[in-house]
């Protein structure tokens, strides 16, 4: 099946060439795009812009005066916030300009990089696995024209999105216009890093979710890198694009050279994915397909079996991301303990702020962070069956004797039995490492435990799915609502003043206790529990009276 | 006996268009019964239905004595359906996705699977992503033919199989006829249908406009008369039913319904007919009639699209 590396030496000829050829008809694919995501690319990026600018709004309504800056300021030194979001710079005069780029900026990285993976991954491998591609690049259409049109279409996203921001945050009062644009062009240039990561994504992966999964993990390892080389001081930061955004100092002293580091590697990036979409079959992958079994086992014939074998990969390489994340931050419990023994007076307004030890309230942060990633895993899990729907695939299962109610309950096992696994993967290295740093067994079951005490939260999440998919489900996708608030709430909220709102309560994550460090209250858990049984009865209610749908 | 399949005005809408208006259908046990319809017709609404996936606005349909609502669970053990775009998994072989939808149902017989992917050339070790259109058709056909199911409700099962696969198709149909199950196909290759099928309904615009056995139903057709005749045949015009008459230096061309033919030739036969040459009705014409605008009561599209 490596048809497509016999002309290898001629097509790197066209490739060098690059001429009209390869290129033909990019402009008419361009439109395309722009003609089918008329609506989707300014959702995202008036959603990523609105959030920003909420985000700095916000700082400014909850530290309006200088000392309340100089007291975050000595906040933001800690490991903790070291870990997460870098090492602050412009400390000693801590300014509003300073306070959106140190705690603001990643959270802008982030977003894009999930735009850039997003929409380059649906319009490059996504089309390539419906067969829509073959259509079109069987018209007169280069053989680069694909990956290099949606690579135009989201970096031109990626510059509108840091320009916009830019402005947003110049409007408010405290910031400077130098500053903004410095921050929003920092924004974009880690945006076409990650835009270049995924049309590689795109060719190593043979379908869309896991070219997804590919470049997700690209920006979860460039983080956790940076994390690990912040927290270590070794400038291991210094391969990760996380670090080159934050490193021009935007509302402090700007500089421009570290986002050449970022356009210097989208570009090669870029280059390579080239190289290798021309060496390869339309529709195929780097990985040649094998046969298979001919036969289906009796595991595979039950509902469990075939929604676990749909999902089997992407389970794997969810666990093993958490236990990698678990892994990466268990071992600073040291360093952040270390630091906090030094300085009691910054211990204490931690625990004030926090309720916590330094490296409870450190490790609780760390296990929030792995449950709101798991609760996208339980989310695009329990989505699976939309998608199952709309491809006409669950036509002929349900036109045998397999019940609707059994159908969701193959799909919603390994949502729920899916995300506690993720979900301990991440707590048990998190809570090996940590117990190992510290020298204390108990933290591994304390956070084991914490890990657990989050599960009953995520499967309200996979709960609003079904709900969703049970009554609504033209907008099922509208369930990723639900992460964006537990993420607000749930990492978010301290500086956006949610906490005490009742705000909080809507989302899942504002009940649950942040384990270890505060005492454990059963009755939330409780009533997680009933909430998600009960989305998940009116889910599985609405579905079997619906109509089935496909495409 | 209870006819395997009875359908009475069922009416379905999508939003603003009515898909069904009104559809009438009755298969009785053991035979092949044909389900013609242009596009859009509704002839996979009417299936839909049938299999319970999609509910009926009105009207009721019966499946093998059972609902095809309330009680599609038990009766998809004793059926099996094929539809006319297969999806497979991606990562599942062919011999999956064949088992998964074959052992959901009453009498699976692994050695009758392997018989049929032999029969039907088709590897099952390969994954779904690499079929081609007609073997991911193969699949879907020999999972449904791997059990014993007293039905098989196909819908355009053969789109995309070589002709080669397609008389494989036949064959296995009739087989299956032979042991008594019933067969309700849903096509647009007319050969196949006529081939296979003793009872066609022709649905059109959500509506079935004819029913019957092939015989009757070519009963309602014409004969194309192609004559030379000794005296000029221009009288032919005024007898009921001749159609497209063309005359041209002592030969005449039209077509005549097939219930007004014995007095038509008989009046050629008092002209003198010199060279004769007549050509049944082929099924082709007859839906050729009911799929195109000629059909009587076609302009009445109210109801429709509402
Ligand atoms: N899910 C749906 N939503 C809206 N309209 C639909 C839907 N499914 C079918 N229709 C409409 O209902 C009508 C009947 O469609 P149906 O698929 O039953 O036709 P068909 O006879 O099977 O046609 P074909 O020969 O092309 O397969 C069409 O007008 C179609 O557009
Ligand atoms: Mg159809």
């Amino acid at each position: 099946m490596n048809a497509g590396i016999s002309t290898t030496a001629a097509r790197d000829a066209d490739i060098a060439r690059s001429g009209n050829g390869a290129l033909a008809g990019t402009g008419t694919l361009i439109r395309f795009i722009l003609r089918r995501d008329r609506i989707r690319i300014p959702v995202w990026i008036v959603a990523i812009v609105v959030s920003l600018v909420g985000v700095a709004q916000s700082y400014a309504d909850t530290f309006p005066t200088q000392s309340d800056l100089d007291s975050r300021a000595k906040l933001v030194d800690s490991p903790i916030f070291v870990a997460f979001n870098g090492p602050g710079y412009g400390l000693d005069n801590y300014t509003l300009g300073a306070m959106v780029a140190n705690e603001g900026l990643y959270l802008g990285v982030i977003l894009v990089a999930l735009m850039s993976v997003f929409l380059v991954i649906r319009h490059t491998r996504a089309e390539e696995e419906s067969g829509r591609a073959e259509l079109i690049r069987s018209a007169a259409v280069g053989r680069h024209a694909g990956t290099v049109s949606s690579i135009v279409v989201v970096a031109a996203a990626n510059v509108v999105v840091g320009l916009l921001a830019a402005a947003g945050l110049s409007s408010l009062e405290e910031l400077d216009g130098t500053g903004s644009l410095t921050f929003g062009l920092s924004m974009t240039a880690a945006g076409l890093v990650f835009t270049a990561a995924a049309a590689i994504a795109a060719q190593v992966a043979e379908y869309a979710r896991g070219a997804i999964g590919v470049g997700v993990a690209a920006l979860g390892v460039t983080y956790v890198l940076r994390a690990i080389g912040d927290i270590s001081e070794t400038g291991l930061s210094w391969v990760s694009p996380f670090a080159w955004s934050l490193e021009t100092r935007a509302f402090v002293d700007e500089r421009w050279w570290p986002l050449l580091l970022s356009l210097s590697l989208a570009v090669v990036v870029t280059y390579g994915a080239m190289v290798v979409s021309a060496r390869r079959d339309v529709g195929g992958a780097l990985v040649p397909p094998r046969p298979g079994r001919s036969r289906a086992t009796s595991q595979l014939v039950r509902p469990v079996g075939l929604a676990l074998r749909l999902q089997r990969g992407g389970l794997i390489a969810w666990a093993i991301g958490l236990a990698l994340l678990g892994a990466s931050f268990g071992p600073l419990v040291g360093d952040v303990g270390e630091f906090a023994a030094e300085n009691e007076q910054l211990q204490d307004i931690i625990a004030a702020a926090e309720g916590a030890t330094v490296t409870e309230s450190f490790l609780g942060t760390v296990t929030r962070m792995l449950a709101l990633i798991t609760t996208g895993f339980a989310i695009q899990s329990a989505l699976r069956m939309r998608g199952e729907e709309i491809s006409g695939r669950v036509e002929p299962m349900l036109a045998t004797a397999l019940s609707r109610q059994r159908w969701v309950s193959g799909y919603l096992a390994v949502a729920t039995g899916g995300s506690a696994l993720v979900m301990l993967a991440g707590s048990m290295l998190l809570g090996v490492t940590a117990a190992a740093g510290q020298q204390d067994a108990s933290l591994l079951f304390e956070l084991l435990a914490g890990g657990v005490a989050y599960l009953p939260a995520i499967w309200v999440a996979a709960g609003v799915v079904v709900a969703l998919f049970g009554v609504l489900p033209g907008v099922v996708k509208a369930a990723w609502l639900v992460l964006v608030y537990d993420v607000l709430v749930g990492l978010l909220g301290a500086p956006l003043g949610l906490d005490d709102s009742p705000a909080r309560n809507l989302s899942p994550f504002g009940h649950v206790p942040q384990l270890p460090g505060v005492d454990f209250d059963a009755l939330p858990i409780v009533v997680l529990v009933a909430v998600a049984g009960g989305l998940i009865g009116v889910g599985v209610a609405g579905f079997r009276r619906r109509d089935v749908q496909s495409s | 006996m209870r006819p395997v399949i009875s359908v009475e005005g069922l009416v379905k809408n999508f939003g603003t268009t009515r898909a069904l208006d009104g559809v009438n259908l009755v298969v009785e046990g053991g035979e092949v019964h044909g389900f013609l319809g242009p596009n859009g017709a509704g002839k996979s609404t009417t299936i839909r239905i049938l299999l319970g996936l999609l509910r009926a606005d009105h009207g009721t349909a019966t499946v093998l004595g059972g609902d095809a609502w309330d009680d599609a669970v038990e009766l998809h053990r004793r059926l099996a359906y094929v539809p006319g775009d297969v999806e497979l998994w991606p990562n599942l072989t062919g011999g999956e996705a064949i088992d998964l939808q074959a052992r959901l149902r009453d009498g699976f017989d692994p050695r009758h699977r392997d018989e049929l992917c032999e029969r039907f050339d088709l590897d099952p070790s390969k994954k779904g992503r690499t079929y081609s259109k007609g073997n991911r058709q193969k699949v879907a056909i020999v999972a449904a033919l791997a059990s014993d199911a007293e039905l098989l409700i196909l819908d355009e099962p053969t789109a995309g199989l070589d002709p080669l696969m397609e008389a494989v198709f036949q064959e296995c149909i009739r087989e299956a006829k032979a042991s008594g199950r019933t067969v309700l196909l849903s096509s647009h290759i007319l050969a196949q249908v006529e081939a296979l099928a003793d009872h066609v309904s022709i649905i059109r615009l959500g509506r079935v406009v004819e029913a019957g056995t092939l015989a009757e139903l070519r009963h309602l057709t014409r004969t194309t008369i192609d004559v030379m005749t000794s005296r000029p045949a221009d009288s032919v015009s005024q007898f009921t039913g001749v159609h497209d008459l063309r005359l041209e230096d002592g030969r005449a061309r039209f077509d005549v319904d097939t219930e007004h033919l014995d007095a038509v030739v008989g009046h050629l036969h008092e002209l003198g007919i010199r060279a004769l040459v007549s050509q049944p009705p082929t099924l082709e014409q007859l839906f050729m009639r009911h799929y195109g605008a000629e059909l009587p009561g076609a302009t009445t599209q109210d109801g429709v699209s509402r």
